[in-house]
């Protein structure tokens, strides 16, 4: 028998070959939105930090800044959809006086379509970028 | 001896040997395609926040708000606010800013960043010979008064896309942020 019979049903259409091309497929169409979740999941972290971070500029002290900065980055990332959620976060200052320069970190979780290996870190499903924005602080 | 085309067909006629790799070169250079998108509309977002974050830095640096005492064309007395912008510290504090995103940037490359103050702010002044308001530009050292500071960014992104079929392996993309100063009256003039 050759393998191009092989792979036709009785009638000679070529079902079983299209069901084995099927497969493939569908794995390459998930790996490509499992990049396509962990690039947004890096534009989300990305617009958090920067919420987080124009928030905590404006307020006149550290445990406010922080607190209202935890607030908008976990709304924003939160209501992101496609398998994001917050997952930690971080404010970074040398001394809370204005002009003084300071930083906002957001790191989110992606929970991926497919196990796959994101920017080699390795093969995992759950991917967790993390990114700052930083600010000069702006409360008197 | 074979011609090309049976050379490359199976024992049925088919001529697999010739699609799989064509379709396989056609379908990497789409993933490629696919992922410079990705790549290139993250790295301009980065981009944008970091040109927004540095405009906003920027504003902060208000040494000086005052209102200054205007008539309107009613009769009626206004008061319009300035806020004095120290043109040398908001670039420093923009810098501060830029400096600390370029960590994330890892394949743009920012070539020109470019502050400019609003060039076509007016003002009313009322003219006793005329008997009206003239609106008068304000001088180049007095726009920097208005409180509005931007910033204009040319980075250029690198691409994973090579030099195939004239397409070029960089992307050039052009940021403009602008951001109003936020100021406390200190005086009326």
């Amino acid at each position: 028998m050759k393998f191009d019979d092989f792979l036709k049903d009785e009638d000679g259409n070529s079902t079983v070959s299209l069901v084995i091309c099927i497969i493939p497929m569908v794995f390459i169409f998930a790996l490509i939105i499992s990049y396509g979740q962990a690039f947004y999941g890096v534009q989300v972290a990305a617009n958090a930090s920067a919420s987080g971070a124009r928030a905590a500029a404006v307020n006149g002290n550290a445990s406010s800044a922080y607190s209202s900065a935890n607030q908008i980055a976990q709304n924003y990332v939160n209501g992101a959809g496609m398998g994001i959620t917050f997952q930690s976060d971080n404010l970074e200052y040398s001394t809370w006086k204005r002009k003084e320069y300071m930083e906002y970190y957001v790191t989110v979780n992606v929970r991926t379509a497919m196990p796959m290996n994101p920017f080699a870190s390795g093969i995992k499903e759950s991917y967790s970028p993390t990114r700052s924005c930083p600010a000069i602080i702006e409360g008197e | 001896m074979h011609k090309m085309n049976d050379f490359m067909a199976d024992e049925t006629g088919d001529g697999l040997l010739v699609l799989f790799p064509v379709l396989a070169l056609l379908g990497m250079m789409m993933f490629a395609l696919m992922m410079n998108f990705m790549i290139w509309n993250t790295e301009k977002n980065g981009i944008q926040i970091m040109a927004d974050s540095a405009s906003r830095a920027g504003t902060v640096a208000i040494s000086k708000s005052y209102a200054i005492r205007e008539r309107t064309g009613h009769g009626l007395e206004d008061y319009h606010v300035y806020t004095e912008l120290n043109e040398a510290e908001a670039e420093n504090l923009s810098e501060q800013v830029i400096e600390g995103y370029k960590k994330h940037i890892k394949l743009a490359e920012v070539t020109q960043v470019d502050y400019n103050p609003v060039e076509n702010f007016t003002f009313p002044v009322w003219n006793s010979n005329t008997f009206r308001y003239d609106n008068r530009p304000l001088s180049t050292k007095k726009q920097l008064k208005n409180g509005n500071f931007s910033v204009y960014v040319k980075g250029r992104v690198k691409s994973i896309w090579p030099r195939l079929l004239g397409v070029k392996d960089e992307l050039e993309v052009e940021i403009y942020s602008q951001s109003a100063a936020r100021g406390t009256v200190t005086s009326v003039h």
